[in-house]
């Protein structure tokens, strides 16, 4: 895609300053793909607004010369949500990094949305409160990210994804006007824009302040870690765990493949001959409700055989079991340079049967997959490891990655969890929604954005806005098929 | 021959002229139902959520009556979910979880039906404590006013598959459809629920006393007091409604509840489960617009006006201070849910309704400088339109989008009159 007309980018500078259009070459080239390396479209140029007054101009400039934008925090997202693909600027919100208020009496934080998750917990902490979704990447990614995808996280079992934590949000919207959605409580007043407005990937608008809900700090915290021989025993822990009505702040599952990973790359010492290892963290108030809760799910556990249990002893023992646990994925860089991550959810009942059909798939592809994943949620995350410059291999992999989704959908489950739909899994939205369903969530595009600028092409299949319905059986987005350059 | 088209039974409705009642038994004769008052423009009342100025009109109109859609369609028990047509009332919900050692985590009284809940968002007593309807909502099965079926969500605790349009019906007051099915996650009862009374004389006493109760594991060794539920009741003058006390419910093993009771202070009155229960139905009834013809306050004071506040819950007392000695609310009954910051003021408004202005200003002043909302949970029947006016998003811009997708959706208005 060329670089946008001079005079176009001349009322941008305007807008923001100079310093803060980019349209050089390589300039536009650092903004090529986020997190999802699946997937390049190189924009037409970046804007870095300062202040919801500078994103609303850059809109306006927008709506009225149809030019698409898409907002942008930190790129770790995994589902090419924040990419170009139909051309048009990224409106870059590192700037917009303000944490404006913690408010200790409300429990709450407004904040920008450059504003990086793990910036507000800092912030937040010697007032004795924390912001819960806490997603792998939470050193990294910003709050606008997090409310764009309404990411989740590991502590998300028990405290909720974004969507429950975002009391109140500003939006610019496609036309450049700033509407407010929302207040400090969880109330709702009319119509619950909010919590739509929250996953929307930003087609919608822009989002450029939150008022978030900040909890207190859990005092008395317990992780351990259980190791199983069998994966389906594992499984049906999980299931137990939950039946009985305990919600660990914490429950994640990692198979054989990636505990031989994280030994390798953190010298962590989980047990090599285990099948699965199960990481559990309870939290409470109060010491006595800790031991209540550690005794039960202990009683609960026991049936299931656990070949290892190792409890943290100290603060340094849990903060090394969830490094291993956060930096898993990194890890797997041992093995191939690149990763393809899904992120369907299934009910809990279907782990230990679902595992098994994904084993099998990359048996059958001759792929390697290492699954980490929020097991007390159902939330799976199946990675596919591959070689970028391997075409072969590609092939396979987006093969795989599809049959793992048709099992996951053939028992009920869901695309995503927490990283989205954006362009990555937009062509299989026919597979889980009606046309009808469908069109009903395009009227909804539509009111918030008629002239489709907003993050066009994300989230619903192609043309399914003008009543049509996108009914591929494999993956047929163009960025997918054509240009082989886009992969 | 309206009946037979529609598949429907058709009643004259409680004795009002020209209003009638329409009884579905299919999800198809529902959906005719729908589509024939929006093909014809006619109003149609569905549930019994006077929200809207429909529900105050005089204008003909057709009442929906849903209570044959009360069946289960799954109940993963190992998921703790279950998926229901949400003509089923409370009572009949409760019953299906218990016979599985389940219950639905949010109490309402027993004929309320899960589709005036849903659509009414209603917070429940516990809900400082375990949320909102909404949170306990997986997937819905939503019927819209030209009468398309639409589906979104699943059996899953967690889904961003495009956009939440789950979030956007739930507590919509029937104004984008009806949902007629949903998948509501359920938990594991507590062992034992023991609830209590305590007699109040000021605001302030109360206030105090939920402060240590809430606060009490601050020490450590000590067991916390496991609040479920914990409702302030208090009145500014003998001629107001509403009494002054604390209601309070601890849920816990039974072991644990001995040790607590034994930390209460001796004033403290336990009740009967029988009586414990006509407390919250008296609760609940005074504090929502869900079957406004039985709040004991209509009966007990005639007009009774109620309006909501919700505050971030350690805002209220700050906020009630700066507004209760107020003239324009004198006199009121309050009823305070603690943990969730929600505040229902009661008032006797008989023939004086001067006070509407005032709520006005108070919503205003919520919104700009204390973060809160407002709405009037039940008026006079002569104030419908103002009632609606009021309940509006503050904001005019988002006000004004919510209404553009309310007229996309239902172009007729067909529920909103």
């Amino acid at each position: 895609m060329d670089v946008l007309e001079e005079a176009i980018l001349e009322q941008f500078r305007t807008a923001v300053g100079e310093r803060f259009v980019l349209s050089s070459p390589e300039e536009r080239l650092v903004y090529d793909c986020d997190g999802c390396v699946l997937l390049k479209a190189i924009p037409q140029a970046i804007v870095l607004p300062k202040t919801t007054e500078e994103v609303s101009a850059v809109v306006k400039i927008c709506h009225t010369h149809n030019i698409p934008f898409v907002a942008r925090g930190a790129g770790t997202g995994l589902s090419g949500g924040a990419l170009a693909t139909e051309g048009g600027i990224i409106i870059a919100l590192n700037r917009m990094d303000a944490i404006i208020e913690i408010d200790p009496v409300s429990r709450t934080a407004t904040v920008e949305v450059g504003v990086v998750n793990a910036w507000l917990n800092r912030e937040a902490r010697p007032y004795g409160l924390f912001y819960a979704p806490d997603p792998s990447s939470q050193s990294a990614c910003t709050l606008g990210g997090n409310i764009a995808e309404n990411a989740g996280g590991i502590h998300c079992l028990k405290y909720g994804v974004t969507v429950d934590h975002i009391l109140g949000l500003e939006l610019v919207l496609p036309d450049g006007d700033v509407l407010w959605v929302g207040s400090q409580t969880r109330r709702i007043d009319g119509l619950n824009f909010l919590g739509t407005i929250v996953g929307s990937e930003g087609t919608f608008g822009i989002v450029t302040r939150a008022v978030v809900q900040l909890l207190p700090i859990p005092v008395h915290i317990h992780t351990m870690l259980l190791a199983f021989d069998d994966t389906a025993a594992a499984c049906r822990c999980i299931s137990a765990i939950i039946q009985r009505g305990i919600i660990p702040a914490a429950l994640e599952f990692m198979d054989a493949f990636t505990v031989n990973a994280v030994n390798q790359a953190f010298s962590v010492g989980f047990p090599d001959s285990a099948e699965a290892v199960l990481l559990i963290e309870l939290d409470d108030k109060t010491s006595l409700g800790l031991e209540t809760s550690l005794e039960e799910l202990l009683s609960v556990v026991a049936p299931f055989k656990p070949s290892q249990t190792q409890h943290a002893k100290t603060e340094e023992e849990r903060v090394q079991l969830w490094k291993a646990r956060k930096g898993a994925v990194a890890a797997y860089g041992r093995y191939l340079p690149a990763f393809y991550l899904h992120d369907c959810v299934i009910p809990r009942r279907h782990l230990a049967t679902v595992l098994a059909q994904i084993i099998a798939i990359g048996q059958r592809h001759d792929v390697l997959i290492g699954n980490v994943f929020h097991a007390g949620d159902g939330n799976l995350h199946p990675n596919i490891l591959f070689d970028p410059d391997n075409q072969a291999m590609m092939t396979r992999v987006l093969k795989a990655g599809e049959e793992i989704l048709d099992a996951c959908l053939t028992v009920g489950g869901v695309l995503s969890g927490e990283h989205g739909i954006g362009i990555e899994k937009s062509a299989y939205m026919s597979r889980l929604f009606t046309p009808e369903d469908l069109a009903r969530m395009a009227g909804l595009k539509r009111l918030f954005d008629p002239k489709n600028l907003a993050n066009p092409e994300k989230i619903l299949p192609h043309r399914s806005s003008c009543g049509e319905n996108n009914t591929a059986t494999s993956i047929s987005h163009p960025l997918f098929t054509q240009h082989g350059a886009w992969i | 021959m309206l009946q037979q088209s529609l598949g429907a039974s058709l009643t004259t409705s409680g004795g009002k002229k020209n209003h009638y009642t329409l009884q579905p038994h299919t999800l198809e004769s529902l959906q005719n139902c729908v589509s024939f008052c929006h093909n014809n423009h006619l109003p149609l009342q569905v549930g019994d959520l006077p929200l809207s100025s429909l529900y105050f009109s005089e204008k003909p109109r057709l009442i929906l009556d849903v209570s044959s859609f009360n069946a289960v369609h799954h109940f993963p028990v190992d998921d703790l979910l279950i998926t229901v047509d949400t003509g089923m009332t409370a009572l009949e919900l409760q019953k299906e979880c218990e016979a599985q050692n389940l219950q639905y985590p949010l109490w309402f009284p027993d004929n309320w039906t899960q589709m005036d809940i849903l659509l009414s968002d209603q917070p429940s007593l516990e809900t400082g404590f375990l949320g909102y309807p909404r949170d306990t909502v997986t997937a819905t099965e939503w019927l819209s006013p030209d009468g398309g079926i639409s589906h979104y969500g699943g059996e899953v605790v967690k889904n961003v598959s495009g956009y939440d349009l789950n979030k956007c019906i739930l507590g919509s007051h029937y104004q984008l459809g009806l949902i007629t099915r949903a998948t509501l996650k359920l938990a594991v009862p507590p062992e034992a629920e023991h609830h209590y009374w305590l007699e109040i004389s000021s605001l302030e006493e109360g206030y105090g006393y939920y402060q240590s109760l809430s606060h009490a594991d601050k020490s450590e060794g000590t067991t916390p007091f496991s609040l479920k539920r914990c409702e302030l009741l208090f009145r500014n003058s003998h001629s107001s409604p509403g009494t002054n006390g604390l209601f309070f419910t601890l849920s816990d093993s039974l072991d644990s509840l001995e040790v607590q009771a034994k930390r209460l202070p001796g004033d403290v009155l336990k009740l009967s489960k029988a009586s414990a229960r006509k407390w919250m139905n008296t609760l609940m009834k005074q504090s929502s617009p869900i079957r406004r013809g039985e709040n004991p306050l209509s009966k007990t004071h005639e007009l009774t006006m109620t309006l909501e506040v919700c505050l971030p819950p350690l805002k209220v007392f700050k906020w009630l201070h700066s507004i209760v000695n107020r003239p324009e609310i004198k006199p009121f009954g309050l009823q305070w849910r603690m943990a969730a910051g929600l505040i229902y003021f009661h008032l006797s408004c008989l023939e004086d309704l001067s006070s509407f202005p005032f709520w006005f200003e108070q919503k205003e002043a919520l919104y700009k400088h204390w973060g809160g909302t407002l709405r009037m949970i039940q008026a006079p029947d002569s104030q419908g339109q103002l009632m609606s006016e009021l309940n509006q998003a503050p904001h005019p811009l988002t006000r004004q989008l919510m209404q553009q997708w309310v007229k996309t959706i239902d172009p007729h208005q067909i529920f909103t009159g």
